[in-house]
């Protein structure tokens, strides 16, 4: 199998333990961390925001800390975030929050983006207005749009920063039922969960499961 | 004493020395910032093109549009004011000094000048409260984990937007400001809208015009570049918000009067050749 994440010997501060694992092609994983800070932290490494301690991080055969910044902007074209409170711009509404990276980065018409768009939101179960700004929204919806935006773009990698973050029971389940769909969506896709809570395991099981905690190396 | 003297005056010389380096370091990153800005200008293949020029109309029309009802009142009391000031002290039967003064005042200075002004204590405090909340909420790192470049998106329309802005609100302004000054000589003077506009157009040359212009765009050019980077330096905390504010509406103004000096002698050297 193909590694598209290799992360060898990093660690999230300078006193924790170095941590290795890969992420191949088609696989479904859990990063364990003990707290939200740490799984923030973890996801702007996966991406390549923030150069770690030690170590280093392979994203698609690159090392994020030499490649320049305009191919790690390529880079992330291929991985959809949904951040813990939405990551949405708040001068944007609602529905430019959702279809910016479509806009930006694919030409489609404006038909095909709106029907796109309004298809993920009700698939996702989103209940607030369109032309809202963020600000008017719960956490759980802004979480929804954010969620729904990184799905949109139908990235390869997929990364989920603390999932259950202001979500309800019911919408917990509504968020692993769908994506558990959206990953089999696409063969090879991959599903990665940045979490501190123990839960997560228990929503996917069939996730491999990295844990910060207990500095293991897979 | 004579030594304490020497210390005193290689205290000064070093100050002056630290200020002067740091001024120009200053500069230099500013014209980073923009050179970099302008080189992430889309190619027309770019299907971002299109989100860019959104993001660069909205803030020509905040910067622009919604500062043009300051612009008119200021640029008609300014007129008004100075023609009255003019024929206060020449008298009438005196229009080509009006049209001299006018033209050298309101087009050659004032225009450009208290336009970036109105401009700086408008728009750039709000670009650089603007970006430093987006900095402190994550927004601007949500906006590059999507593969969008923050100077393109961010950066490249505000300079692009509010340079444009400026160079309008400029012409808006000397309009404004002669039709005050007119209506001051028509009304209180009598002075004929010929000899009025006649002495304005005797004494304005295309150096005048372009020399404006070129200030405009350097001050918006500058001013907004300053406004970004202030808003970007912001930390992580919001009580940063409100100083990066004021140091970009400092930094601002600074900036411009001193283009305004470089700019001015460099076409009074012009001229002169």
């Amino acid at each position: 199998m193909t590694d598209i994440i290799l992360a060898e010997n990093i660690s999230l501060t300078e006193t924790s333990k170095a941590t290795t694992f890969r992420m191949q092609l088609g696989g479904m994983y859990i990063l364990l961390t003990s707290k939200d800070e740490d799984a923030a932290s973890l996801t702007r490494l996966l991406i390549g925001m923030d150069k770690p301690h030690s170590g280093k991080i392979v994203l698609f055969g690159s090392d994020t800390a030499i490649i320049s910044e305009t191919e790690l902007h390529l880079i992330r074209r291929r991985i959809g975030v949904a951040f813990k409170s939405g990551g949405l711009v708040s001068n944007l509404k609602v529905w430019e929050n959702l279809t910016l990276p479509l806009y930006y980065h694919q030409s489609l018409s404006h038909s095909e983006v709106e029907s796109k768009g309004i298809g993920m939101l009700g698939r996702l179960g989103f209940t607030g207005k369109y032309m809202d700004l963020p600000g008017h929204l719960t956490i759980s919806q802004m979480k929804i749009v954010g969620i729904a935006r990184a799905m949109l773009i139908a990235p390869q990698v997929i990364i989920y920063e603390s999932p259950l973050y202001g979500l309800n029971q019911e919408e917990k389940i509504n968020f692993f039922k769908n994506a558990g769909e959206f990953h089999r969506e696409k063969p090879g896709r991959v599903s990665i969960f940045v979490s501190a809570s123990q839960e997560v395991i228990r929503f996917m099981p069939e996730a491999v499961v990295v844990d910060f905690t207990k500095e293991p190396t897979i | 004493m004579k030594y304490n003297l020497r210390i005193q005056v290689e205290t000064m010389i070093c100050s002056l020395g630290r200020w002067a380096l740091f001024f120009f370091t200053s500069l230099a990153g500013l014209v980073k910032i923009i050179m970099v800005a302008l080189k992430s200008f889309p190619n027309p293949l770019n299907p971002g093109r299109s989100t860019i020029f959104h993001v660069f109309f909205k803030q020509v029309y905040f910067t622009g549009l919604e500062s043009l009802k300051i612009i008119v009142i200021i640029s008609l009391a300014i007129g008004t004011v100075l023609i009255a000031q003019i024929i206060s002290l020449t008298g009438t039967g005196n229009e080509s000094l009006i049209g001299k003064v006018l033209v050298w005042v309101v087009i050659r200075e004032l225009g450009p000048l208290l336009t970036a002004v109105i401009v700086i204590a408008r728009s750039g405090t709000a670009i650089a409260t603007e970006l430093g909340f987006m900095k402190i909420n994550g927004e601007i790192d949500s906006i590059e984990s999507l593969g969008i470049p923050k100077e393109q998106y961010l950066i490249l329309p505000r300079i692009l937007g509010v340079a444009t802005a400026v160079i309008i609100l400029t012409i808006y302004f000397e309009i404004f400001s002669i039709i005050g000054g007119f209506l001051v000589a028509s009304i209180g003077w009598q002075i004929s809208f010929e000899k009025f506009f006649h002495g304005i157009i005797s004494s304005l040359t295309v150096i005048d015009l372009s020399a404006s212009m070129v200030k405009s765009l350097f001050f918006g050019l500058f001013l907004s570049a300053a406004c970004c980077r202030q808003g970007l330096n912001v930390g992580k905390s919001t009580t940063q918000i409100p100083q990066a504010a004021s140091r970009g509406v400092m930094q601002s103004i600074f900036l411009v009067f001193i283009l305004d000096g470089i700019i001015t002698y460099a076409s009074i050297a012009f001229r002169s050749h």
